[in-house]
């Protein structure tokens, strides 16, 4: 099949940049000593929580006590593997993490209570979604029809506007974006909520909970929108533009093709493959950005999750298993996009 | 009458520079059913800028764009654009372009390319079309199954003679030819000038050949126009510009082509195209030529009639002749 | 092209000139900030709150009075080295340093601070007293302090508060509160409460009580406290036995309602200070990691793409997996794990940045391979490196040079970004990091404007910088648009 073989050399390669990414995390805690840091302050706080419970036992012998203790951190160092090194430990802990058995987190929870991390990641993985698709398709109609009028009027008026919002848009910090968003609609404003993902109380009833949400979601996915539109319109204007000063789109003219068909099957069908793989190229970024949006717009997903693990009280078994799952999220957009692209360039099938 | 008459065509495109006179006051008949007529010039002469004005397909760069194209008594450049599209391309006229490469559309198959202009107007049914792209492909020397194929899947060759194939889909009666086979190997060169040869002669087409190679021009045109600096220097028929060139550039020209079993070493022109922008005063090429003399770099030359049928700009003629304009 | 025709191409069209214009006025700045500012200004000045107790905290710029139109005070920080008046009497020598103030706007001082510096004495401890003369001539004396004893073994002459001067904040001192209230009983009817006191005592100081009401029976005055217009004096006495004991100086501060330029953060931190400082940081982290990633990933491009065989793949092969790690998130965790020096968040950026001009150089030097000037070079006898890096490489030149432009504003929006998580290297302050701070202390759910827009801002006109110099290098790149204009 002439479909599958650059698929699967694709996959192939995804796959190598999954492992490349857990090799990374397993040595950069391990070599470090990182990992073997967190654990002990894990075990010397249960310790710490045994030796207290057990002082007050009356008449307990300070020396019993103290052997007591330390046979439990014995146990209790075994059992995190501590007295193992950690390039024979954190294996382990990949094995567990590529067969998706994400293990249980400290201190984080999900809605249900449980601390399972794959619950946890599930309970937040439709609201990351929610953001990016959302943004994502306002981004690609917008940008597609802007893109190809600016392509169509080069050097006009709209063009160098345009031209310059992109430049503006490709500066603006993401970030910084959100907050001017809430500066001027949620404070100065008063319009639109600052953060969260519901009003408190949250509405009652399925369809005005929903309404809630996604009254809540205008800013973020605007300020998704905003910073990311403006480099998709621009290059989505120069690959056109490539596409229109080629000969094949000359000779379809002097065929005597209507306009109309010039632009959609000689122009923008060309332009589809780059245009459709600068899209894609665009949401991996914003899932990137997803981390800084949710995180000033309090909203309970993914990014915001990774955050909050690696800047609360860090837990190795939820970054391990948060950072496999964010290469996993990019690993499979890109093969989409691989997917894609072959189906639009058949180019592509018989190299 | 003739089939197809220019007169004085201009196209000037805007650059930082100044306008470049890239087609500047060019006439030129093409006669009888079957007449080839070859423009010949060095590359930048506007010799490609001539093709896009007939076809009417300026980029948005043009500054200036005038004269007259009569094709049966009436002035194409001057029809409602979205008449001389129905009308003018594909149906009256074709092209075929340089750079095989780039003339088809990398992502459709090639059957869908040929057919595509039939299909437009309607009355065709796709099967119709296929026939008839399959009879063209036969015509010039291709099999059937490259319907199927794309671009990429074809040599150099094979796509020049698909773009060939697409250009007679609607039965044109005349075909712009710009530089049709200087991307292809010498041998599939031979291959592609026989068969534009053949269907000069079979079909009856007239064709307007654009090259820099005189002598692949000598090869399947009837008359030749010799091109410089946006303007015709020398036209006359193929003997009379081969074997007695008038002009000192044409004379150039024609002995720069290396000779077999010549003693003479071939002849080569030196120095650079004019920046066609601020083209020399008087005659264009007086400051290259061998032979200048006082008038040329002041006035512009006219068009001198030195034999039947063949008129060359040059002052050298004055004398012996009177002048045409 | 030389770098004359380059530079000539570039300041002939719009976004060339505005990107040249503003690069020259940033380098300016940048200068300026380097020769002002020590290297490890982070550490001794920025982070150090001593240095900022002074200044009035989250304050606006003073521009900000002619925005909103209203009349905010004008911060005043006024050092007195001169008594104004010497008197001797029975008891010793007074010396009195005085600081006198207008006071004629319509909102009070936000605090009001008097600071004792380097105090000298040989028999007995002078009594420092703190006082302030209101314009009805009436005086206050806010507190009364004696300088400490000579310890055990100490010899004369004693030295106090000049290793940690006496700072009096009058306005949250509760012996000073208490003095304040006992004032108001003893010169006027009405009272104030001692709980009024607490919460407005920089008011108090500035006003006469005044319980008016309206119709509707609501205080006209906040906390029954009538602003007193007119000139004050801030004073503090010395009262010492000996003609050889002195004091060196002492700085009375009243804290404006707005601040300098860029107004202060929640800190006290002149704002305008911080900014100037993360302009060379910002360029640094900028030039820095675009010059080291095109450098690398240029030089492995033209290697892949002219040397091919086994060394292309594994080029083309390691930037593959490279270029489709997820950026944000690993950077997240690595500055997790290795720390935040600003060092090795530049070193991150590049490490996981070049693979992308790797692919597109490595194209286009398979391009100019195929060219009769490299095949000629190569039949002359040139070695692989002379031609990669005197053939090749003029021809990917300009290109890669407008790649290096190209990356300056993302690796500085990266870094921005990082920061703003509080991943940023605490001993550098960057604008990433002020932002950081305001959006943390809630600056943005306050309205501090001044606290957050203008980072932001900056960073945006740092990356418009260099966005524009890329866009007007387009010409040079790709010659095709050159003919277009």
């Amino acid at each position: 099949m002439s479909f599958a073989r650059p698929l699967a050399i694709r996959a192939l390669s995804l796959l190598g940049v999954l492992m490349a990414v857990l090799v990374l995390l397993v040595v950069s805690l391990g070599a470090t000593g990182v990992s073997d840091k967190l654990l002990r302050a894990i075990v010397g706080e249960e310790v710490r929580g045994i030796r207290s419970g057990l002082a007050q036992t009356p008449g307990i012998d300070p020396d019993e006590l103290e052997n007591i203790v330390a046979a439990r951190r014995k146990d209790l160092e075994e059992s995190y593997g501590l007295d193992k090194a950690w390039w024979r430990r954190l294996p382990n802990t990949v094995f567990r993490v590529i067969s998706l058995d994400l293990g249980e987190a400290r201190t984080l929870k999900s809605t249900s209570g449980s601390r399972k991390v794959s619950d946890i990641v599930l309970d937040r993985l439709p609201n990351t979604a929610l953001l990016l698709t959302t943004s994502l398709v306002i981004t690609a109609l917008i940008g597609l029809v802007m893109g190809v009028r600016m392509a169509t009027k080069v050097g006009s008026k709209t063009d160098r506007i345009l031209s310059y919002f992109s430049a503006i848009s490709f500066a603006m910090p993401t970030w910084w974006m959100g907050i001017l968003m809430i500066l001027i609609f949620a404070f100065q404003l008063d319009l639109l909520p600052a953060g969260g993902m519901y009003g408190t109380p949250p509405p009652e009833g399925g369809f005005a909970r929903f309404g809630d949400l996604l009254w809540h979601a205008i800013l973020p996915v605007s300020t998704l929108v905003l910073v990311s539109i403006g480099p998709y319109m621009y290059s989505v204007r120069t690959m056109t533009m490539n596409v229109a000063q080629e000969d094949h789109v000359m000779i379809a003219r002097a065929k005597g093709m209507p306009e109309g068909v010039v632009t959609r099957r000689h122009i923008l069908r060309v332009a589809a493959p780059p245009i459709v793989t600068g899209l894609i190229f665009g949401l991996t970024s914003s899932l990137g950005g997803s981390i800084l949006v949710e995180t000033i717009f309090n909203w309970r997903g993914m990014g915001r999750l990774f955050f909050d693990a690696i800047t609360g009280t860090p837990d190795e078994a939820v970054i391990v298993a948060l950072t496999f799952v964010f290469t996993l999220m990019f690993v499979i957009a890109r093969f989409i996009l691989e997917v894609l692209y072959v189906i639009l360039d058949p180019r592509v099938r018989y190299n | 009458m003739a089939f197809l008459d220019v007169q004085d065509l201009k196209l000037h495109y805007g650059t930082r520079d100044g306008a470049v006179r890239a087609v500047d006051g060019v006439s030129f008949t093409l006669g009888e059913k079957g007449e080839a007529v070859g423009i010949v010039g060095e590359s930048g002469s506007g010799k490609s800028s001539l093709a896009i004005s007939l076809m009417r397909l300026l980029p948005s760069n043009v500054v200036l764009a005038e004269g007259k194209a009569y094709l049966g008594g009436r002035d194409i450049l001057s029809l409602p654009s979205e008449q001389f599209r129905k009308e003018i391309r594909w149906q009256v006229m074709a092209m075929v372009v340089q750079g095989s490469m780039n003339s088809l559309n990398p992502v459709l198959r090639v059957g869908g390319q040929i057919t595509e202009r039939l299909l437009l107007d309607g009355g065709v049914s796709k099967k119709e079309a296929n026939a008839r792209a399959e009879e063209l492909l036969e015509l010039v020397g291709l099999p059937k199954e490259i319907l199927q194929r794309y671009p990429h899947e074809l040599s150099g060759g094979m796509k020049q003679r698909v773009a060939i194939a697409m250009a007679l889909v609607m039965s044109p009666q005349m075909l712009i030819l710009d530089e049709p086979t200087s991307a292809l190997d010498v041998s599939v060169q031979a291959q592609v000038m026989n068969l534009l040869k053949r269907l000069k002669r079979d079909r009856g087409l007239s064709m307007l050949f654009i090259t820099h190679d005189i002598a692949l021009a000598s090869d399947i045109c009837d008359r030749i126009l010799v091109s410089y600096a946006g303007e015709h220097v020398e036209a006359g028929s193929i003997e009379q510009v081969l074997t007695e060139p008038k002009h000192p550039y044409t004379q150039k020209l024609i002995s720069s082509i290396p000779r077999l079993h010549d003693q003479t070493k071939p002849d080569f022109l030196s120095g650079q195209p004019p920046n066609m922008a601020e083209p020399p005063s008087g005659c264009r090429f007086h400051p290259r030529c061998p032979r200048a003399f006082e008038p040329c770099s002041e006035k512009p030359p006219p068009e001198f009639v030195v034999a039947e049928g063949h008129t060359v700009r040059c002052w050298l003629y004055a004398e012996e002749t009177q002048s045409q304009a | 092209m030389t770098f004359r025709q380059i530079l000539r191409e570039l300041v002939s069209n719009g976004p060339g000139k505005a990107g040249v214009a503003m690069l020259v006025i940033l380098i300016a700045l940048s200068i300026y900030s380097v020769a002002r500012f020590p290297f490890n200004f982070g550490e001794t000045r920025w982070n150090n709150p001593a240095e900022w107790a002074d200044n009035p905290k989250a304050v606006p710029p003073s521009w900000s009075n002619w925005l909103s139109g209203s009349n905010g005070v004008a911060h005043k920080k006024v050092t007195v080295r001169e008594p104004a008046e010497v008197v001797t009497g029975a008891r010793g020598t007074v010396r009195t340093y005085a600081l006198s103030w207008d006071f004629d706007v319509d909102e009070p001082p936000t605090f009001v601070s008097m600071t004792v510096e380097g105090l000298t004495y040989n028999v007995r401890p002078p009594v420092l007293s703190f006082s302030l003369a209101r314009p009805d001539g009436t005086e206050v004396v806010l507190l009364r302090q004696v300088a400490r004893a000579p310890r055990p073994g100490e010899v004369a002459p004693f030295v106090r508060f000049r290793e940690e001067p006496l700072r009096i904040s009058i306005t949250t001192e509760p012996n000073a509160i208490n003095a304040m209230g006992d004032f108001f009983r003893q010169n006027y009817t009405e009272t104030v409460s001692s709980d009024v006191l607490r919460f407005s005592m920089a008011r108090a100081l500035v006003s006469v009580p005044d319980p008016s009401v309206d119709e509707d029976g609501e205080r006209l005055f906040p906390g029954g406290l009538r602003l007193l217009p007119g000139t004050y004096e801030f004073r503090v006495t010395a009262t010492v036995t000996d003609v050889g004991d002195t004091l060196d100086s002492v700085r009375f501060v009243v804290g404006g309602s707005v601040f300098g330029l860029m107004g202060t953060d929640g800190l006290g931190r002149d704002l305008a200070v911080g900014l100037l400082f993360g302009l060379p940081i910002a360029l640094f982290i900028g030039i820095a990691a675009s010059v080291v990633t095109t450098t690398i990933g240029a030089s492995l491009g033209i290697i892949s793409g002219y040397v091919g065989g086994k060394t292309d793949l594994a080029i083309q092969r390691l930037s593959d997996i490279i270029l489709n790690v997820p950026l944000l998130p690993l950077l997240i965790f690595l500055v997790f794990v290795f720390g935040s020096n600003l060092f090795l968040i530049i070193f991150f950026l590049v490490a996981f940045s070049w693979p992308g001009l790797t692919i597109l150089i490595r194209s286009m030097v398979l391009q100019i391979r195929s060219g009769q000037l490299i095949e000629s070079a190569v039949a002359l006898g040139a070695s692989r490196w002379r031609v990669m890096f005197r053939h090749v490489f003029p021809h990917a030149a300009p290109f890669i040079f407008s790649q290096m432009i190209f990356f300056a504003p993302a690796a500085i929006l990266a870094e921005a970004g990082l920061s703003f998580l509080g991943l940023g290297d605490p001993s550098i302050p960057t604008w990433g990091q002020i932002l950081q701070d305001g959006f943390t202390t809630g600056a943005v759910f306050l309205g501090y404007w001044w606290w957050v827009v203008p980072p932001g801002v900056l960073i945006m006109i740092t990356a418009v910088t260099f966005m524009f110099l890329a866009l007007g290098l387009e010409p040079v790149v790709n010659p095709r648009l050159r003919r277009m204009n």
